[in-house]
């Protein structure tokens, strides 16, 4: 049976160091990342999230907190599992409550997702050629919805290409 | 530990060509008993409960009567501890179960990697008779998804993997269920538990031959 002694005074390590910063973002050494479905996003990705993670406290003048590694690493994981070669790869942007925020403006799509804590993505939608209806809902365990959306755009994109 | 990647339905499943480097070590709280069997392993964003093998006359204890309970009781301890200190609130978002076996060589089953594949019924090689070719080795990782009425809760991999052990051939088969609990209770947690690990007792039972089926219960 497991038991924990109460704290006294000692300072919650684990929340400390969350804050911690920066870290770096690499192309893992393997082949996939010459041949992967998503290997034109790597590079902007990398360089987006190095560039948040060296942000320090007050990036924004108004007392903004970094950006943790938690969010770093839910954006880094998250922009590689919805990514399409053809959609351009999304804008991160940081938020002044220490998240993330991707955002695609393009093709006739506006689609923005917040990383609002480890599991829930809040994902807003439009599509303004009214081919699709705009969503807005928190996503946690299925982001179907989001993959379509980046889907689209990599249609669109593809078809601004062909045509 | 890398960093948590949570399971969801409709995105891909491949490895993960980005990689965070660099980052500060997290602290990591290791607690073991006086045997050095039972582990705990508590950091910002995981509780795991391990059982290790400390003598090589030590038994995998049941799951059932074992595993499951101590995993039952301890974690409750920490949520209770973590609610009494007024250090936070534990949000479970992800479980995992984890079985890591290792297969040694079995007489009249397998002796070499060239026969690895014996072990399983997961792949038939092409017969390299014709070709100057000899079998080496076999790789191979799975994902599938965990669906339970028509909702997705998780995914199951299974990794094998050749290695070898005092300079024998050694296979580590790994099963790794991993999903969501569903709401925050502990029972949820547990239930999602007992989920995978079933899954994973039956997938190994399925994926395996039964001429290896016949060795294990002669031992």
């Amino acid at each position: 049976m497991l038991a924990f002694r109460r704290r006294e005074d000692s300072a919650c390590a684990f929340a400390t160091l969350e804050r911690v910063a920066p870290v770096e973002v690499a192309v893992q050494s393997s082949s996939r990342a010459l041949t992967g479905p998503s290997h034109t996003w790597l590079q902007p990705t990398r360089e987006q999230l190095t560039r948040i993670s060296s942000l320090e406290e007050g990036w924004d003048s108004y007392g903004a907190p970094p950006i943790t590694q938690s969010r770093i690493a839910q954006a880094c994981t998250l922009v590689q599992s919805i990514a399409d070669d053809r959609a351009p790869p999304p804008s991160l942007v940081p938020t002044p409550d220490g998240s993330i925020q991707l955002e695609w403006h393009s093709y006739d799509v506006e689609l923005e997702v917040l990383l609002i804590s480890e599991a829930d993505l809040e994902v807003s939608f439009e599509d303004l050629r009214g081919e699709l209806p705009a969503y807005e809902e928190v996503l946690s365990y299925d982001v179907t919805p989001l993959v379509e959306y980046v889907r689209l755009l990599g249609e669109r994109a593809q078809g601004s290409q062909d045509g | 530990m890398p960093p948590l990647a949570i399971e969801r339905a409709g995105a891909r499943t491949t490895n993960q060509e980005l990689v965070l480097t660099a980052a500060p070590p997290r602290p990591r709280l290791w607690l073991l008993d006086a045997e050095k069997r039972e582990l705990i392993q508590i950091q910002h964003d995981r509780f795991i409960r391990n059982w290790r093998k400390s003598g090589v006359d030590d038994r995998y204890p049941r799951y059932e009567g074992h595993i499951r309970p101590h995993f039952h009781s301890d974690y409750r301890a920490f949520r209770s501890f973590v609610e009494e200190e007024g250090v936070g609130d534990v949000t479970p978002i992800q479980c995992e179960v984890a079985y890591f076996n290792q297969i040694g060589t079995a007489d009249g089953v397998w002796d070499s990697m060239a026969d690895m594949h014996k072990v399983f019924r997961l792949h038939t090689p092409v017969e390299p008779e014709a070709m100057p070719l000899s079998l080496e080795g076999l790789q191979l990782r799975q994902s599938f998804a965990i669906t339970q009425l028509a909702e997705f809760k998780g995914r199951l991999y299974t990794d094998i993997v050749p290695t070898e052990a005092d300079g024998k051939p050694m296979i580590q088969y790994h099963l790794t269920a991993r999903g969501h609990p569903g709401s925050d209770s502990v029972e949820a947690t547990l239930a999602f538990l007992d989920l995978g690990r079933e899954l994973i007792v039956d997938y190994f039972t399925r994926s395996t031959s039964v001429a290896m089926h016949e060795v294990w219960e002669k031992e």
